[in-house]
C-alpha cells in the first residue's frame, strides 16, 4: 500500500476546497466537473462512483492506483459493496449513506487493515449532482500511512 | 456507553443557518469553519459538536465555535488603533482623600459683655460703699 507524501490532512482539504470551487453558485458540481487534469497528483488518492437510478448498486468509475494499487484485481465497473473488508476504500466508502442523507461532503478518519499493513487514514467524500437536485454520484479521496509497530 | 462525536460546518446565509460539511476531527472542522470564513462570503460561521448515544439513540448539540463580521470588523478595528503604551512616569501613589476641615462657627455670645458686667459689680459696689457709710453716719 502507498503512503502519502504529504501533510495528511492536506489533501482532504484540498479536494474540499475542489468541489467547493466547482459548485459555481450550486449546491454541489456534477461528476463531468471532476477534472483528472485539474487534481494533479491527488487524482491517484481519489475515486468516482456512479450511483445510479434509484434501486441500482453504486459502482467505481474511478479508483486511484494509491488507494487501490493496479496489480490488484481492478474494481472500477465493481459495486462499491463488493470491495473487500479490509481496505482502505472500503473506509472512505462506508459513509456513504450519511453524505447521501445530508447532501454534504463528509470526512472521517481512522484506523483500517489494507493489504496487510495497520494504516491511519483520512478520508472525504463528496456528493454530485447532474441536475443540482437528485445526487447521482460521489467524488471521493483518502490517504494514509503506516502505523508503525513498536 | 457508546458515543460517537462529529463536527458541523455550519454557514449563516440568507437569516439562517445552512450545513457545509461534516467531520470527525475537531481542529478539521474548526479549520473548515475558518476557511470558509475567511473568504468572506458568509456574514458567520459556526462549529457545532454532535454527540450520538448509541445506547439512548439521543443526540446531543453543542455550538463550540462561532464567529460573525462583527466580531472580525471589530477585531480589524482593535488592530488598526495605534497601541498606546501606558504612561507609567507621572504615576503617583494613590492616596486617601483628606478629611474635610469642619469650619469653626463664630461663638455667638450671648448675655452681656464683660465690661458691662464689671460696670455693673462697680455700680453695686459704689452704691453698697455709700450705703454702708450713710448707715454710718446715722
Amino acid at each position: 500500500m502507498a503512503e502519502y507524501k504529504g501533510i495528511e490532512r492536506r489533501l482532504v482539504f484540498r479536494l474540499l476546497d475542489y468541489w467547493e470551487k466547482k459548485k459555481d453558485g450550486r449546491k454541489m458540481p456534477s461528476l463531468d466537473d471532476i477534472k483528472a487534469s485539474e487534481l494533479g497528483d491527488d487524482w491517484d488518492w481519489c475515486f468516482l462512483i456512479l450511483l445510479g437510478d434509484e434501486e441500482e448498486s453504486a459502482t467505481f468509475h474511478h479508483i486511484g492506483s494509491l488507494i487501490w494499487p493496479n496489480d490488484r484485481s481492478p474494481l472500477v465497473g465493481k459495486e462499491v459493496s463488493a470491495s473487500p473488508d479490509e481496505s482502505l476504500v472500503k473506509q472512505a466508502t462506508r459513509f456513504m449513506p450519511r453524505v447521501l442523507e445530508l447532501g454534504v461532503p463528509v470526512s472521517v478518519g481512522g484506523e483500517c487493515t489494507d493489504g496487510g499493513d495497520k494504516l491511519l487514514y483520512r478520508s472525504t467524500l463528496m456528493p454530485l449532482s447532474s441536475d443540482d437536485e437528485f445526487v447521482d454520484a460521489l467524488f471521493g479521496g483518502a490517504n494514509c500511512r503506516k502505523v508503525m509497530n513498536k | 456507553m457508546s458515543q460517537a462525536v462529529s463536527f458541523e460546518v455550519d454557514t449563516y446565509q440568507n437569516n439562517r443557518w445552512v450545513l457545509e460539511c461534516v467531520l470527525d476531527d475537531k481542529d478539521m472542522a474548526l479549520s473548515t469553519a475558518k476557511r470558509l470564513y475567511d473568504s468572506k462570503r458568509f456574514s458567520a460561521v459556526r462549529v457545532v459538536q454532535e454527540t450520538y448515544d448509541e445506547n439512548s439513540n439521543s443526540s446531543r448539540e453543542r455550538v463550540i465555535f462561532e464567529t460573525t463580521v462583527a466580531d472580525r470588523d471589530n477585531r480589524a478595528a482593535k488592530a488598526r488603533q495605534p497601541a498606546t503604551k501606558v504612561d507609567r512616569s507621572e504615576r503617583q501613589s494613590l492616596k486617601k482623600r483628606p478629611r474635610k476641615k469642619t469650619e469653626q462657627k463664630p461663638v455667638k455670645k450671648s448675655g452681656p459683655s464683660l465690661w458691662v458686667l464689671l460696670l455693673l459689680l462697680a455700680i453695686i459696689s459704689a452704691g453698697g460703699l455709700g450705703l454702708l457709710v450713710y448707715v454710718k453716719s446715722l
